[in-house]
Parts: structure tokens; sequence; C-alpha cells
């Protein structure tokens, strides 16, 4: 009886042990589109009619880059300012086709004063880290979040082995500012859409594109 | 030759007499059974077993199950989910049988794209709603015949506590996993049929319905009910 009360027991654990998520290419398949607005100003309150984005450039933010003063991303860049290659172009070509769709006037230049500024970004959050993990049978495994690899350890069983775990997150943000009516003497922040994740989506260019398009769809708000 | 046959005829009778009276008189001097060396004298017997008194059996099903509440959260039949289980005779009617189960299930639905709304916020995308429910009961069958029958139907009745958890997966995100406990009632009707007449193995059918006290407000659920289908193996024990 203790025998079938411990076999119970072990088969218990490892039921409760068995939750099964959806594969990544499953949940992949479509990039998270989320979007808010200061409905209190903005679009609801002005009417605008013309903004400025620079083409072909977008910055970039990650985390694990050294060197601050090459976020720039454009097609035509070279060294560290051409990461993205034409992936820069491509989404701020969509956002002011949606922009020009909806009946707003670019402007090529700050200094001819546009009512609002679209400021295209991406972040990216890398993080490694590394720890020694004693494991008893010879390989380790990689940690929490992320991809781990394990370490070799020698020969023989058990011992301490060195555990690498990466785990990499990027969205695309698009923001709109108000120029003409200020926030305590700044630009004042009136919509922000949210995509992602960047990283862990295949075919990332094909999905952003219909993304941009749903983060103007699902804002019927902004209109001129 | 007459006294012959006379003296011979009384001497057979008396020896047959004294002989008679030995055996009649056994209590009084009973017969000695020489000990056996392999077999302690106070060792009980091993008799045969009696295959018609099996006393426990223990079983595996596969267990299906279509949830029956808060249906717009998860409403697809699921195929993952197992119960393992005991019981044993309660008494020589052979016919209630008491025991415990442990059950677990996991119901997941996909969403299809779409926008969800609130206040000034707006979020678009495909979601994967996941429950992972686990029970353990304590539990009485009623079987209509002994189980030395080829086929044994029977009702049932568990009574236990439920442990639910819900939890919702888009894209890389996901949110943090809502669980709850709740008392777990659940009736059954099945049957056990033997591959041969007081068969050790048999297969194992029933249809159950459970109702589950969980709640979470997160996802909407009041109660968790689902009705099921198990098919599995028993093994009968004495």
């Amino acid at each position: 009886m203790k025998k079938s009360l411990f076999l119970i027991g072990v088969v218990l654990f490892l039921f409760m042990g068995c939750e099964p998520k959806p594969s990544l290419s499953k949940l992949t398949q479509h990039l998270v589109v989320s979007t808010n607005y200061d409905n209190a100003n903005g679009f609801s309150k002005y009417q605008y009619s013309s903004y400025y984005l620079p083409l072909d450039t977008l910055s970039y933010f990650n985390n694990q880059d050294k060197v601050a003063a090459d976020t720039l991303q454009c097609l035509n860049c070279s060294g560290n300012n051409s990461q993205l290659g034409s992936y820069a172009q491509a989404i701020t070509t969509q956002v002011k086709s949606k922009l020009d769709s909806l009946g707003f006037s670019q402007i090529s230049s700050i200094k001819q004063n546009p009512d609002i500024k679209v400021y295209v970004f991406i972040i990216e959050n890398v993080n490694i880290s590394q720890s020694l993990a004693y494991n008893p049978y010879g390989y380790g495994y990689g940690g929490y979040g992320g991809y781990g690899y394990g370490g070799y350890g020698g020969y023989g069983y058990g011992g301490y082995y060195p555990t690498v775990s990466v785990s990499d997150q990027a969205d695309l943000y698009i923001e709109i500012f108000d120029l003409k009516h200020p926030y305590n003497g700044k630009p004042n922040p009136i919509w922000l859409c949210d995509i992602g994740d960047l990283v862990s989506s295949p075919n990332v260019y094909s999905l952003t594109i219909p993304a941009i398009n749903q983060a103007f769809k699902q804002s019927t708000y902004i209109k001129k | 030759m007459k006294k012959l046959f006379l003296i011979a005829f009384f001497s057979i009778g008396f020896g047959a007499s004294i002989r008679a009276q030995y055996y009649y008189d056994r209590s009084k001097n009973p017969d000695k059974i020489p000990a056996q060396p392999n077999k302690p004298q106070n060792q009980p017997i091993k008799t045969p077993r009696n295959y018609g008194e099996y006393s426990k059996f223990f079983f595996a099903s596969w267990d299906g199950n279509k949830p029956m509440s808060n249906t717009s959260f998860i409403d697809k039949f699921s195929g993952l989910g197992t119960r393992i289980g005991f019981r044993k005779r309660l008494n020589s009617e052979d016919k209630f049988w008491v025991g415990g189960d442990f059950s677990w299930a996991v119901y997941n639905q996909y969403v299809p794209y779409q926008t969800y709304t609130s206040g000034t916020q707006s979020v678009s995308t495909d979601m994967y709603n996941y429950s992972y429910n686990y029970g353990v009961t304590v539990n009485i069958d009623y079987f209509f015949f002994p189980m030395d029958k080829l086929f044994v139907p029977y009702l049932g009745f568990g009574v236990g506590v439920a442990y639910d958890k819900f939890n919702q997966f888009y894209n890389i995100y996901g949110n943090s996993p809502k669980a709850s406990w709740g008392l777990l009632v659940r009736p059954e009707a099945g049957f056990l049929v033997g591959f041969k007449k007081n068969s050790g193995w048999r297969i194992k059918a029933a249809a159950h319905f459970d109702y589950a006290s969980n709640t979470n407000s997160t996802y909407g659920y009041k109660n968790f009910i689902n009705t099921g289908v198990q098919i599995g193996v028993v093994r009968m024990l004495w």
C-alpha cells in the first residue's frame, strides 16, 4: 500500500508540473499593436494639418549599445547606423503613407513650424546573464527567461557549470507630438503606438507593415 | 472344524470392534501427524486465489472534457486530460467500492486577431486562452453486478478539491497566471468490461459531470463546469 501511495504521489508531482503552452511559432504569427492617446488634448481637441517626419531614419536604442551617439538608423548610413538596413525606411514610408491618406501634409523641415511631429524609434532590450550552477549529471542547462546553453564542465559526473541565459525583446514605437500646444514648454505627446515583439516574430518585415496599418485603423480619432 | 470357524469369526469381530472404538474416540486420542520439515504447523495454509473476490483495483484513463461555464473564455473540447485512481471494496456485498481519483486536464482556445479597447487604449492581437485544471477527489462507486461478471456497470460520485489556473498568451507576452481553489463535485456513470470472465485487466469507460466552485474575476469565472468522457485500463487486485 505504501508503494502504491508513493507511485501516486510521483504521478501527481509529474502532472502538476505539466502545463503545456502554445509554441512560439504559433504565438508570433502577428505583432501586438497597442495604441493610446490623450483624449483631453490632441486630435479630439485641436485640428492639425501638417506633420514632420524624417524619412528613412529612425532611432534605435539597444541597452547593449555602448555608443549612445549612433542611435540614428537609415538606409544610406554606414557602420552602426545601418544595423537595420532598409527596415527603417520601410517603417517611415508606411507611416507617411497612412498620414498622407488621412489628409495630413508632410513638411520637410522642422523649421517650417509643422503642427505635429512624428517620432519613430525602436527599443531593444537584451539581457544576458551568466551563472555557475551545480549539476550532478554533468551538463548544465540554460537559466530562466530565455535561451540557455549548457556548459561543459570536464570529465566525470557532477560539478559547477557556467550557464548563459539570453533574453531579447524589441518594440517599435511611433509617437506623435503636438508642437502647437506644448506642455511645460516641451512638445506634448498626444499619441503613442507600441508594436512588438520584433525579435521573436519571424518575417518581421512583412508583419510590421500590416501592424502599422492596424495602428492607424484602431485610432480612428487621428484625422485632419 | 466348526469350532475353528467360530474362533476365527469372533476373533475378527472382536478386532474390528476394538478398531471401531479407537476411531470413534478420536477426540480423546487424536491422530498424530508427523511434522513436515518445510512447512511449520502454525503457518496458515494458502488456498488458491479466488478470482471472484477482487478487493481493489487501480486505473489510468484518458479523459476528454468540454467546458460548459464561461465559454467566452474557452468552449473548445479538450482531449488533453487524464485520470488515475484506485478503488477498494467496501464490504463483501461486492457492490460499493471506495477510493480516490486524481484528474488533470488542460483546456486551450485560439482567439483570432481582433482589437480590444479600454478607455483611451486599444490593443490588437490574437491570443491563446489556457486553463490548467487539477482535481483530487474521494469517490464511492456502486457496481450493479459482482466483479466476477464480464460487464459491470456502475454509478459513481466523487467530492474533493479543484485547483484551476487560467492564463493568456499573446506573442511573447502573457498575463500573470491566476489560480484558485474550489470544491469539486463529480457524479459519473460508466462500466468495466473484462477481456474474459474474472479478468485481471479490464477496460473502463465512463461519462462524468464536474462542478467546481473555483472563481476568477480576471477571466470571468464564477465556477468551472465541464462534462467529460474517460476511457482507460483497470488492474484488478486481490
